[in-house]
């Protein structure tokens, strides 16, 4: 497994969306194919479908379909099981699926969960994403291309897969929060830059996501940012950054100099708890800058 | 000079520009007019928002999304084909040296964000062999810009102008050999028809094309377009990948990387690449890299390890950052790059 060297404890949510995301996906260098796209899946992130029996809501993570079938693929780092939810998913319509692009099969789906990390959640398939992709009760899946991806594909390394766009997700702790904004706040340095209100630094961070989570999520990531943020500018970088007419915005004492930009990358890392940044051989005159 | 107000007019020039040239070369043996350059620009703007390098614009009277420069210090002498939405391109007559400035300074201050240079892959630079025009000049560039030792830092750079390579012994196996190994900046090509040549080009992998000889202006224009329109299909390929996928950009170089040179370089936003990111993972031979690509200021993720990236652009992030990381880092410190998404070629 790859050692967060620098992180005092790993960011689980971003690894399970990585990880899960990244198996839809092919990279040459380390070559990897992930088992979904071997098997020729096309997918759709929080989508909404409906219950064919009553009409209510439905909306699993991540669908994917393919010309040998379609499948539901839940993700969580809770450790409550999730057998419910999974069986709610049974009844989803799959004529929703053509709604977004997705090829439409008339049956139920092979419904699939992701985690980090054991739990038991029912008569499912699991996959276990953390370092080495791991799979148990593989025998639940129907569609035999699917299942024997999934086998193929099993204790693939994971550990240099690509960061996905998605970087604040709800229920993240503060320190996954700090760092799912560094480079949301290193863009309000931009030289007569606008600043951002705390709702489009949330938008920015949920990125494909923004206009798919729920209202109460919504809120509570909000007032989380709006802490960590918080915290930033009173503890961290004073000098450079303020919270001025409902915007964070940088201040008029920062200038695109170097060691001002290795200062606040030093800062940066502090807040987000990434020790062992390059250190300044000496910061004696930043004021200046 | 006459006044250039028309496309007609401005087509009548560049005739009598290459003409001129075609008849002293062949009386003295070079060429005396100035060559006609052109440059590929990335637009997020607008033409009627777009701040001319020099002076202002004026539309050309009988075209459509032409503009000529009037009323700076060297009017009559720049020329905006803003036809294309995202890809457009400037015809410049001034010296290189004078226009080199004046185009850099433009992008670099005046429209910052919403213009930049469109940034030439290998396979951009190399298109011109799959129609059938002869490959007649080479430069390679590697200016190791992560070594923190000046004195023992191993840049390299060549550039090879040639004739028919198969006539010299080994020549096409040592110019083979080093364009693979290092970032192509500039191929000069010539289009020849009867025994004649009717076009001479030299394009440079920051979009920008030297006609060095041509005998018909339309000939010439249409093969600044070609590579326009191919530049412009690109950016709408990366740009729909970027929205309906979650894939992240692959960048695969020949040159090892020193991951700990690349992190100091990163943190300071200084060097050719102009990056500025914090690294918030790390192992002795992968790390991940986050902040902005400070040509746009737009966010990136970087996951990088020796000979490979992975560049991630979130939100509406554009697209044009992967050819322009990968043409720099390649010239900079990776050597030949390329650039995939999903296992398969993109701007290529």
């Amino acid at each position: 497994m790859m050692e967060l060297k620098y992180l005092p404890e790993p960011d689980s949510r971003i690894v399970l969306w990585r990880n899960t995301i990244q198996s839809f996906h092919e990279y040459k260098r380390p070559k990897f194919i992930g088992p979904f796209k071997a098997a020729k899946f096309s997918y759709r992130v929080e989508s909404l479908f409906l219950d064919s029996t009553n009409g209510k809501p439905l909306k699993p993570d991540i669908v994917a379909s393919g010309k040998s079938g379609w499948f539901v693929l839940e993700l969580t780092t809770s450790p409550n099981s999730k057998k419910q939810n999974l069986e709610s998913y049974e009844a989803i319509d799959p004529r929703g699926l053509s709604q977004y692009g997705l090829i439409t099969h008339p049956k139920k789906p092979d419904i699939i969960m992701s985690r980090l990390s054991k739990v038991d959640d029912g008569p499912y398939c699991q996959i276990f994403v953390k370092d080495y992709l791991k799979i148990e009760n593989e025998d639940y899946i129907k569609n035999n291309l699917l299942k024997k991806s999934l086998i193929n594909a099993k204790e693939t390394d994971l550990t240099r897969l690509p960061n996905i766009s998605i970087t604040l997700l709800p229920e993240m702790k503060p320190m996954e929060i700090r760092r799912g904004l560094i480079e949301i706040v290193i863009q309000l340095f931009q030289p007569e830059g606008d600043g951002k209100t705390v709702v489009q630094i949330v938008d920015d961070g949920l990125d494909k996501l923004s206009d798919k989570i729920g209202t109460a999520a919504r809120t509570q990531l909000i007032d989380k940012v709006n802490n960590e943020m918080k915290i930033l500018i009173k503890d961290y970088l004073s000098e450079y950054l303020e919270f001025k007419e409902n915007k964070y915005i940088s201040t008029a004492k920062f200038k695109q100099h170097h060691k001002t930009m290795q200062y606040v990358v030093l800062k940066l890392g502090e807040w987000a708890g990434i020790s062992g940044q390059t250190t300044l051989d000496d910061f004696p005159l930043f004021d200046n800058y | 000079m006459r006044e250039i107000r028309t496309l007609s007019d401005l087509k009548e020039r560049l005739q009598a520009g290459f003409e001129n040239n075609e008849e002293s070369l062949e009386q003295y043996g070079k060429t005396y007019s100035k060559q006609l350059k052109a440059y590929l620009i990335e637009s997020q703007l607008p033409p009627n928002e777009a701040v001319c390098p020099d002076g202002k614009w004026r539309k050309l009277d009988d075209s459509v999304g032409w503009y000529g420069n009037k009323d700076g210090n060297l009017p009559n002498t720049l020329f905006l084909d803003a036809s294309r939405n995202r890809v457009w391109i400037i015809y410049s007559l001034m010296e290189a040296t004078e226009s080199d400035v004046i185009i850099d300074k433009w992008l670099g201050l005046e429209n910052r964000n919403r213009l930049d240079r469109c940034w030439l892959t290998r396979n951009h630079l190399l298109h011109w062999e799959k129609m059938g025009w002869s490959q007649r000049g080479l430069g390679l560039k590697f200016q190791d810009g992560l070594s923190l030792d000046e004195e023992n830092a191993a840049n390299f750079s060549l550039k090879a102008f040639y004739g028919a390579t198969r006539r010299i012994k080994g020549l096409d196996k040592i110019l083979n050999e080093a364009k693979e190994e290092f970032a192509i900046h500039s191929a000069r090509w010539q289009k020849r028809r009867e025994g004649s040549v009717t076009i001479s080009t030299e394009w440079y992998s920051n979009g920008k094309v030297t006609i060095n000889r041509a005998s018909d202006v339309d000939e010439a224009l249409i093969s600044v377009a070609e590579m326009a329109n191919r530049y412009a299909d690109s950016l709408k390929e990366a740009t729909d990948l970027r929205d309906n996928t979650m894939g992240a950009f692959e960048l695969d170089f020949t040159q090892m990387i020193d991951l700990d040179a690349f992190s100091s370089k990163v943190a300071t936003g200084t060097g050719e690449m102009k990056l500025w990111l914090v690294e918030s993972e790390a192992e002795p031979d992968f790390r991940r890299f986050r902040g902005v690509d400070l040509h746009t200021w737009d966010r990136i993720l970087l996951d990088i390890g020796p000979d490979f990236a992975y560049l991630t652009i979130p939100g509406k992030g554009c697209v044009n950052a992967a050819p322009r990381i990968a043409t720099i880092q390649g010239e900079d410190n990776a050597g030949k790059t390329s650039i995939y998404h999903d296992g398969v070629e993109v701007f290529a």
